[in-house]
């Protein structure tokens, strides 16, 4: 094994779970998530010598995957998953939940609109700071903030059945 | 602060333990009790978010091939995808009971079920941190820093310990894993959290702290390990 292949693995090889999560938040399809994980590898090993900094590794292969997500949009016009028909139960990614209460978050999660869904996903599942998030997102860190309170406003809402009021 | 400024900060990111905003929270039971619905659903977040990834081949490799490009399918292609995905629903149906989840993932997700572990700063007293190792048949040796969090928990079907100990650089989770193995070291970096499990004289000892932490796992996990003794 190659110096170069040695050292791609042991970038992306303890991400890759994490990259798929983060494709399947951001496109809220299974099979669309795979897509997006598979090409963003491969453009990262292709392009591996861009990567000058391997602390950058992460940020550097979520770009590539938000890039990738973008450019399936636009060129294939992405069907829309429409919640409604989103089987969750059927969905073998998301069917083996814990329980029926893990199903119901995830549901919450998708139905959140993609601009709060993805700077959450980006805190809570990548551990990202509003400052890290505000730069991946090319956003104000305010503007992340706004985002992320009005996400678990929603979440709590549905999630824990409490309101603003009740605070 | 005002109470409108703690909540938006909270929403924003509930682990900012601010010194304002914690003398708010010290004074107002109401923004306390917002902080702790934060947090509790965040772990219900972090928990839905870790859903099992399938395996993705890395290219580069020698069996690795490139995506195929992908084009319109026609009817016939359309029904024989129908009778795969029929199939694969059959199999997806029986791998609902089988677990599959890695440790270090496992590890990971457990962290999900006590979110408010990290928040702890007092100092529990050591016949506290010994009662909580002593349902798994473990103890601790001088050696190790002081402990803010000690529990006995669930995990993979067994009850094992879990510590909080505070390092100069921040908090950092042990997890003693008497029934589980590893080969040989296992770094991972995932779901917002970096660490290692390593070895031990039982099983195994799994050491995270949140990624953006400085602390350097690997001497946590030296530490814990010379640390820790087992009772039988």
């Amino acid at each position: 094994m190659d110096s170069r292949r040695r050292r791609f693995e042991r970038l992306c090889e303890p991400l890759r779970a994490d990259l798929y999560r983060f494709a399947f938040w951001l496109a809220r399809d299974p099979s669309v998530a795979q897509d997006i994980v598979q090409e963003t590898l491969l453009r990262a090993w292709r392009s591996l010598e861009a990567l000058t900094d391997d602390r950058a590794v992460k940020p550097w292969l979520l770009t590539i995957a938000r890039r990738e997500h973008a450019r399936l949009h636009e060129r294939k016009r992405l069907v829309t998953v429409d919640l409604d028909d989103l089987a969750v139960a059927e969905d073998p990614a998301l069917g083996r939940s814990d329980d029926h209460e893990t199903a119901d978050v995830r549901a919450a999660i998708l139905a959140l609109p993609d601009e709060y869904r993805e700077p959450l996903v980006l805190q809570v599942l990548m551990g990202y700071s509003t400052d890290e998030i505000a730069a991946q997102l090319g956003l104000t860190n305010g503007a992340v903030q706004t985002r992320l309170c009005r996400a678990r406003q929603r979440l709590r809402a549905v999630v824990l059945g409490r309101t603003e009021e009740e605070t | 602060m005002n109470c409108s400024d703690v909540r938006f900060a909270l929403a924003a990111d509930p682990s900012d333990a601010g010194a304002e905003l914690a003398a708010h929270l010290d004074s107002c039971a109401t923004c306390a009790a917002y902080a702790r619905d934060m947090l509790l659903l965040d772990g219900k977040l972090r928990q839905a978010m870790q859903m099992p990834a399938p395996e993705i081949a890395l290219p580069g490799g020698p069996h690795a091939v490139a995506p195929a490009p992908r084009r319109w399918p026609g009817v016939r292609q359309l029904a024989l995808a129908a009778s795969i995905a029929g199939v694969a629903l059959l199999v997806g149906v029986l791998w609902i009971g089988v677990p599959r989840q890695s440790l270090a993932s496992a590890v990971v997700g457990h962290m999900a079920h006590e979110p408010g572990a990290w928040l702890r700063q007092d100092v529990l007293p050591a016949t506290a941190v010994a009662t909580v190792l002593a349902r798994s048949r473990v103890a601790l040796r001088d050696g190790m820093p002081a402990v803010s969090y000690a529990s006995s928990c669930w995990f993979r079907g067994r009850h094992v310990p879990h510590l909080v100990v505070r390092m100069p650089d921040g908090p950092v989770t042990v997890m003693v894993l008497p029934h589980d193995e590893v080969a040989g070291r296992v770094a991972f970096d995932e779901g917002g959290y970096r660490g290692v499990i390593v070895p031990a004289p039982r099983g195994a000892i799994a050491v995270l702290a949140r990624e953006a932490s400085e602390v350097d796992a690997d001497a946590v996990a030296d530490m814990a390990r010379a640390a820790i003794s087992y009772l039988d």
